[in-house]
């Protein structure tokens, strides 16, 4: 068995019957998407199938280009960093913070402690409230819509929380460039009621999440489906809490400097199937909550929240890396004299994770084979980052260094 | 020998054949409308009102532009689920006792034969059908660098099409060895027959391999509705809505129309061979019975799905085989217990 180190990114060896599968031809292809009621985002899926039992799969994320880049290209930093919010309408703090991330590491800014809380504090309410949207529409894509009902029922307190501190329930607009916006001030009022909600919805959740778990017939559904080991995972580069259900030791917040002072653990498990993916998820929920505890500790009362002592101007191309709820997010980009940004680029967690799924699926059943793509908690919105269009209609392949002249 | 010259006869007979099945259709309409309410409920939602999912919803869909269908037999696609809807009426009027004596039709057997019908128009409609939202999508994705690009392109609704076809050899076959219980208890296939021995507190659900049937029986009902966690044949995470995805406007209606049929009828028959309550239009005391008793399928249908997934045959493999067995290790008891 390969190690780790041996395993070729690029090379489509004969690993899990991978290789010898993509040599074959097979008689039925299934189609599916991108408009189609188990797609909550726009991607094409072609399974190819003997008795419903998948033995190759092909995604394609194209619908869903929207140039956001181009759109940052020469625009002012602060209105880049806002506009960063709008790449995705479940992580929108998670794309703000790291945009203003980048500018503040490139320009040297300093962040006030109680700013570095509420961005955390920002950050894991977001976490909670996305893996509580995967857990539903997992649930309502093994068809069981009771519990997706249930779901999107807990993830309200959530939402009140995120209005509580930044006055927005979807596009909170919580970090600027120097810390958080003064309007996002952890008042000793709001304190207690974060204190209280986050207590009373720890112990529903607990019930909740139990309930789930030991549900016969859900876990019969998930267990065993969608199984992507260890290797498989380090090859397709899998992240987030997709790698970490399949055995890798990676999360990002261990190198965040805003976590230094938090306490905390990483939810590790090594099964590696849809049900292991649930679970990570499930259980890096009540992490967070602890999060969300000692982040208002720190940031109960003290109203120095913003840094204004920095001066916009060039700035050498700046990256930064986040962990956001599915996984680790890339921003980089570097500013000219005026304060322009140059060079946008946003990788994020869902392109490697749905490489990794398109494997993974192999072996399912066809019903399975879309749970276990929807189980990466994949968000197309962000991840396709170019389209090249040939209007004469031709057809071309093109190479990696292709892609890479085009700097893709 | 029935007489049909006499005109008390000839009009029991025809109460029975256009008056009761009426009366079932319209009260069939209400169920879909329980059921949401109830899986509503459970899901802390409240709900559509109790006629709009199952009566207003037919109107409404018969008002509705009709789109073209797309399909290479459009016409038998769009009559299947009327198909399915005469031959449920079949089972209606041969379960009424004024049917007892013609040409043995109130039987088992031709109820049975009917309800494999109203089963295998889904897998017609399935391999008749051909949604944009399948392979006619018009979508580039065999270009250059694509994999398999010389594969055979199937249809969704194909795919529900063999589903269901899957479902009638495996997952209904508890319900047709439940139909098969009471007949083990009386020793007859006639209605009529089995009616009369359940009489006088004799009801074949009040012993041991009665409750275990109506148990198996009750999977079975699920099963051939397609409902959760049966409905792999219209499973919303890959084939949608399965063979009937193409069915709009009046069509729809028709389809809707033909389940709730569906749901009252095979209830409808669960209260006459276990409860002994027939379909009798002549007995107010009893007809209403009947219609209260009919309730509880689905009612236990709603609960069972609300807290459901759907299940792949990964699982319903073993469990239809375990309910089938189960139904015969009961036939085999019921035997006993009559004998």
């Amino acid at each position: 068995m390969a190690t780790e180190e041996e395993v070729n990114p690029f090379d489509y060896s004969d690993y899990m019957g991978v290789g010898k599968a993509r040599e074959r031809t097979f008689e039925t292809e299934v189609p599916i998407g991108f408009n189609h009621s188990a797609l909550l985002e726009p991607y094409r899926t072609r399974y190819f199938v003997e008795d419903e039992i998948v033995r190759d799969c092909e995604i394609e994320v194209d619908p869903a280009h929207r140039g956001i880049e181009r759109i940052l290209q020469g625009m002012p930093v602060d209105k880049a960093n806002i506009i960063t919010e709008r790449i995705c309408g479940i992580c929108s703090h998670g794309h703000l913070w790291n945009s203003v991330r980048t500018g503040d590491i490139g320009l040297g800014t300093e962040i006030p402690d109680a700013a570095v809380a509420i961005r955390v504090l920002g950050e894991e309410l977001e976490r909670i409230h996305s893996h509580l949207i995967f857990i539903a529409h997992a649930c309502e894509v093994l068809g069981h819509e009771t519990f997706a009902m249930r779901t999107f029922l807990m993830r309200e307190p959530i939402q009140d929380m995120l209005y509580l501190v930044s006055g927005n329930r979807v596009h909170y607009a919580i970090p600027v460039l120097g810390g958080v916006r003064p309007r996002c001030q952890i008042t000793e009022w709001k304190a207690k009621k974060i204190r209280s909600i986050v207590d009373d919805l720890e112990v529903k959740l607990k019930k909740f999440v139990d309930r789930i778990l030991s549900d016969m017939m859900v876990m019969s559904r998930l267990s065993g489906a969608g199984y992507c080991d260890k290797q498989t995972a380090v090859k397709y580069h899998s992240v987030g809490p997709t790698g970490r259900a399949s055995g890798i030791e990676w999360d990002y917040r261990t190198t965040m400097y805003e976590y230094d002072d938090f306490d905390w653990q990483m939810v590790v498990l090594d099964e590696g199937d849809n049900a292991a993916r649930v679970k990570t998820r499930a259980l890096e929920i009540f992490v967070s909550i602890d999060l969300v505890r000692q982040a208002i500790e720190k940031a109960a009362g003290d109203t120095d929240v913003l840094n204004r002592d920095w001066e916009l101007g060039p700035m050498p191309t700046q990256e930064s890396y986040i962990e956001v709820p599915r996984g680790e997010l890339y921003h980089s980009y570097g500013l000219d004299e005026h304060g322009h940004v140059k060079h946008y680029k946003v990788r994020t967690p869902t392109m490697t994770s749905m490489a990794a799924m398109e494997v993974a699926c192999i072996g399912d059943q066809l019903t399975d084979a879309v749970v276990t793509l929807a189980s990466c908690d994949p968000c197309l919105a962000c991840c396709n980052r170019f389209a090249v269009v040939d209007e004469r209609g031709r057809e071309r392949l093109m190479s990696l260094d292709d892609l890479r002249r085009k700097r893709v | 020998m029935i007489d049909l010259l006499d005109p008390d006869t000839l009009a029991g007979l025809l109460i029975a054949s256009f008056g009761i099945p009426m009366l079932a259709i319209f009260f069939a309409t209400i169920l879909p409308g329980i059921e949401r309410k109830i899986q509503a409920r459970i899901q802390q939602r409240i709900g559509p009102g109790i006629l709009t999912p199952g009566f207003f919803a037919i109107f409404k869909f018969v008002f509705k532009h009709k789109p073209k269908i797309v399909s290479p037999m459009p016409t038998l696609y769009k009559w299947s689920p009327f198909v399915g809807i005469v031959a449920i009426y079949g089972v209606v009027i041969f379960t009424t006792p004024q049917w007892a004596d013609i040409l043995g039709l109130s039987s088992l057997v031709a109820i049975i034969g009917l309800l494999k019908i109203e089963e295998f128009m889904y897998v017609v409609m399935g391999y008749l059908s051909s949604n944009i939202l399948s392979v006619r999508l018009p979508y580039p994705d065999t270009t250059k660098g694509s994999k398999h690009r010389e594969t055979t392109r199937t249809t969704i609704e194909s795919w529900g099409s063999i589903r269901m076809w899957k479902m009638i050899m495996l997952a209904s076959l508890p319900l047709y060895v439940a139909m098969f219980l009471p007949v083990a208890f009386t020793g007859t296939i006639s209605i009529a027959e089995i009616v009369n021995q359940q009489s006088g507190g004799n009801a074949f659900i009040f012993t041991v391999p009665g409750l275990i049937g109506a148990a198996v029986f009750f999977l079975g009902y699920v099963a051939i509705l397609n409902e959760y966690p049966y409905s792999i044949g219209k499973a919303k995470a890959d084939v949608m809505e399965g063979p009937m995805m193409e069915l709009a406007s009046s069509w729809r209606a028709g389809y809707y129309l033909m389940r709730a049929f569906v749901m009252f009828t095979v209830s409808s028959l669960f209260v006459t061979l276990y409860f002994g309550v027939p379909l009798n239009p002549f007995n107010g005391v009893v007809l209403l019975l009947h219609f209260i008793l009919v309730l509880i399928l689905p009612v236990a249908m709603a609960v069972f799905s609300a807290f459901s997934p759907i299940l792949t045959f990964r699982q319903l493999v073993p469990l239809s085989t375990v309910a089938t067995l189960v139904g015969f290790f009961v036939f085999v008891i019921s035997i006993g217990v009559a004998g």
